[in-house]
């Protein structure tokens, strides 16, 4: 089921095409990610999404609200992490205090509101650090933090813009693994915008790639890297001779090979063609190998290769 | 001479900074006129209403005015290096500023300098505007020189004491809003020195509050000097003043280096932590 | 219903995190009560000047007691008047614009939940007010038509809370963002201080200035509380413009004129802010997270 439909959305700011015709339809319980670069328009889908920016055209429907005429039942039934560590955390309020403040301004009220925020510290892993004032804490946490907010009510649909970003790696690692929970645990539509590659790869079961406000490719990770990218590189590490090299090289011509600084590398079609198949030739010729390794495409080169430059 | 460049560069960013936003700049002005204004109604309401104020203060109106002029502007003067200083700070400028060994110093000098002009014009353009108004007498050149001559060596003592006001900043760690000095001598200031009526209607033992502030002598000699107030003595008034200058110049300047080598020792120039 | 205790709760539950950080500013509340302690000195200092024979009919002959009505009158208004373009900016640059518009909360709930924190700093120097003035200043009050007198309190605070919406409305209507707000500026800054009479009566002020007065509800909000709880204060004989003209009890006429604002006022402060908004998300300008 379609939780978010999108047909045929512009917006400009005066000149400035910020979004340009653009169509897609997320499904109940996915986690959609948006890759694209500054300005690309990823801001301001979400906006559009959550009714707090008007497209000039197009229309649809988010949670089966008209995004136009019923915008106030769907910011009622959406949560929202902005870029920003910290917006929505009150430093002089404790952990659980800032909480309860925003669970009581999602509607919730007394020992519904005490009950919600003790789960949810609980699945935050925060459960120990309740009573702790916010600043305390570390980004991590205090992102974490900000997701729980988001959740407290269990929205259907959360949307996340750059959730990650400003983060260290360990924080960075947290939130992820966090992400998915929600998913896992409440089958949360989740939409994210990131910058991060990895990000959109590891999180995303679909990834909308967006350039000059237009979608440039839509679908699944491995769709896109099969259908933008038809080869992948095995890369051996081997002693080899002069003659043995010449041998490999000639057996292996079909796929572009090369050998330079005691490597080989071999050009193969992605998903179809077994390394083993190229080990066993080394292997039958006694060559001693160092190291094997099959590097598949990367979403970075799909996405530089779709918006231009690197 | 480099030192003076500082300053001027300072006060030109001041200036520039004003200039970006010149609406803003309007209202501060009219802001002052209203300012002035309402003390000109709450005295002209005393006067008319008051039988003893008509009869013992010839001009009570010119009285408050001539109070309030001067009053207002030391006030903002104070507060200038401290609202400087915390500007820079949150604006995270004030580690740069330090890093050239008269940063600090030209950014607070500059804005002071600035401050004394800028306002010193928005002053005496009420004080023609309004002179009429509350029946100001011609003044003779000769007052007119003794008058500058006064009120620079207030201003140098305003200096001193918003130096002292400024280095809170640092050893108090008063990063925003209210500063302690400033609103102590401006309170003092404003209940015992003269400025919205006689200290003579305190006891005696209580008048001596009002006098260990420069403004109370300036006030004093203004209201004479401007042909509204009692005859003064110029050679007392003027030992008093520059005994005040030569006081407060030094202390503010040592207090305030002693502060900054304190936020210096504590990281306190920066908001990074 | 169910919307309205939404709304209630959230109120509340601003209310006791606005409170939490007004404790922790103790400095403040130190400051906050010599304020009141030292404007009321000032005034008694300029009550002594005037002596014993002082005429400001038809609001009795305390000064003190005329200058503690006009004081509360400023700290309410500074709140209701001054603080909501604030809070609206600080909703807006703190970056919480966004999840109080993707909450169950009406748009103007955020704004009087921040409001607490104003509230609790100006609304209590008023009592501080009275305090100071009656164990100190010799500053008397007589109660009479209670009811009236809250009224007029009540009607006060209604329509100078619309002139605080018309001028947060600014924030998005006009995209002012930065700097001084005209609205606020303009009435707070400029006639009110200038015209309200807090210091004063109005009757002090040029004619033009009287005329300017009318359109506040200062004036007429402090000439009935004058009249009602200062002694000897005349409740029948006119004093402002528009009591010359019309033939009806000065105390009634300030009602309703104070009614009328109040209705004007609120009205049109709710429909210019929600204008603002829906502006400001068709021009992209609604939050700060671009």
């Amino acid at each position: 089921m379609s939780i978010i439909e999108l047909n045929h959305i512009s917006k400009y700011f005066g000149k400035q095409v910020a979004l340009n015709n653009v169509s897609v339809s997320i499904n109940e319980g996915e986690i959609f990610g948006v890759l694209g670069k500054n300005g690309a328009g990823k801001t301001t889908l979400i906006k559009i999404i959550c009714t707090l920016l008007i497209p000039e055209k197009g229309e649809g429907s988010v949670l089966g609200y008209d995004l136009i005429r019923e915008d106030k039942f769907i910011r009622s039934n959406v949560s929202l992490v902005a870029p920003t560590v910290d917006v929505g955390v009150d430093p002089t309020l404790t952990v659980k205090e800032n909480l309860m403040f925003w669970a009581v301004v999602y509607g919730l009220s007394g020992k519904d509101a005490e009950k919600r925020v003790n789960e949810t510290l609980q699945i935050l892993n925060l459960y120990n650090v309740r009573d702790r004032w916010a600043m305390e804490i570390s980004a991590g946490m205090r992102q974490k933090l900000g997701i729980g907010r988001a959740i407290l009510v269990r929205h259907p649909l959360l949307l996340l813009d750059e959730p990650t970003v400003k983060l260290d790696l360990e924080s960075k690692f947290t939130v992820r693994e966090f992400i998915k929970e929600v998913r896992n645990r409440f089958g949360t539509t989740i939409l994210l915008t990131t910058h991060y590659f990895d990000e959109a790869e590891e999180l995303s079961d679909r990834i909308m790639i967006i350039d000059k406000g237009s979608i440039v490719a839509l679908d699944t990770v491995a769709n896109l890297k099969s259908k933008l990218s038809d080869t992948e590189k095995i890369v051996i590490k081997a002693k080899a001779s002069k003659d043995k090299a010449r041998l490999i090289l000639n057996r292996f011509d079909s796929f572009s090979p090369e050998y330079a600084n005691g490597k080989f590398i071999f050009k193969v079609p992605i998903f179809s063609f077994s390394m083993e198949k190229i080990l066993k030739v080394f292997v039958d010729m006694d060559m001693e190998i160092e190291e094997a390794t099959d590097i598949a495409p990367e979403l970075e080169d799909i996405f530089f290769k779709l918006t231009g430059g690197r | 001479m480099k030192n003076i460049k500082i300053i001027l560069m300072f006060m030109k960013l001041k200036l520039r900074a004003m200039l970006l936003y010149p609406t803003g700049l309007i209202l501060d002005i009219v802001k002052e006129y209203v300012n002035v204004g309402i003390w000109l109604f709450v005295a002209l309401f005393i006067e008319k209403s008051s039988v003893s104020v008509q009869q013992t203060l010839t001009n009570y109106v010119g009285y408050v005015f001539i109070g309030v002029i001067i009053f207002q502007n030391a006030d903002k003067l104070i507060k200038q290096p401290f609202a400087a200083i915390s500007k820079a700070f949150w604006e995270k400028r004030l580690e740069v500023y330090n890093t050239s060994p008269f940063g600090i110093w030209g950014l607070v000098v500059g804005e002071f300098i600035f401050a004394f002009i800028f306002n010193g014009l928005i002053q005496i353009s009420i004080i023609l505007a309004l002179a009429h108004f509350v029946k100001l007498p011609g003044v003779s050149f000769k007052n007119i020189s003794v008058f500058i001559l006064f009120y620079l060596l207030f201003i140098v003592s305003i200096f001193g004491l918003s130096l002292i006001s400024a280095s809170t900043f640092f050893t108090l760690e008063v990063k925003k809003g209210r500063e302690p000095v400033s609103w102590t001598v401006g309170t003092l200031v404003r209940l015992f020195s003269g400025v919205y009526y006689p200290v003579t209607l305190f006891p005696v033992w209580l008048r001596w509050i009002g006098k260990i502030f420069p403004h109370y002598y300036i006030l004093n000699s203004s209201r004479y000097l401007i042909g509204a107030g009692s005859k003064i003595n110029n050679f007392n008034i003027f030992i008093i003043l520059l005994l005040f200058a030569l006081f407060l110049l030094p202390l503010g300047i040592v207090v305030f280096n002693r502060s900054m080598a304190v936020a210096e020792k504590r990281s306190g120039m920066s908001t990074l932590v | 219903m169910r919307y309205l205790i939404n709304q209630f709760r959230s109120i509340v539950a601003f209310a006791k995190r606005e409170y939490i950080i007004w404790i922790s500013y103790k400095v403040n509340i130190l400051t906050w009560v010599l304020d009141v302690f030292i404007n009321s000195t000032l005034f008694f200092m300029l009550s002594l000047l005037m002596g014993k024979h002082t005429n400001i009919q038809p609001y009795g002959n305390n000064y003190v007691s005329f200058v503690v009505l006009g004081l509360s009158a400023y700290y309410i208004s500074y709140t209701n008047l001054g603080d909501p373009y604030d809070r609206v900016a600080r909703i807006y640059w703190n970056g919480t614009m966004d999840l109080y518009l993707l909450s169950p909360l009406s748009l103007i709930t955020p704004i009087i939940g921040i409001m607490y924190r104003s509230v609790l700093d100006d609304y209590p120097r008023v009592l501080l007010a009275f305090f100071f003035g009656v164990l100190f200043f010799g500053a008397r009050f007589v109660f009479v038509q209670p009811l009236s007198i809250i009224v007029v309190i009540i009607l006060l605070g209604i329509a100078t809370f619309g002139i605080g919406m018309i001028s947060a409305s600014s924030f998005f209507l006009l995209n002012l963002k930065v700097g001084t707000e005209p609205v606020k500026f303009i009435f707070q800054d400029i006639i009110i201080a200038l015209a309200a009479g807090y210091f004063y009566p109005i009757t002090v002020l040029p004619y033009s200035l009287q005329i300017l007065s009318s359109i506040l509800p200062h004036t007429y909000a402090l000439d009935a509380l004058r009249r009602l709880m200062i002694p000897h204060g005349n409740l029948s004989v006119p004093a402002l413009p528009l009591q010359k003209i019309f033939d009806i009890s000065p105390i009634k006429l300030d009602i309703i004129v104070l009614l009328l604002m109040s209705v004007v006022f609120i009205y049109l402060g709710f429909f210019l802010y929600v204008l603002g908004v829906e502006r400001a998300r068709r021009n992209g300008t609604l939050t700060r997270w671009q």
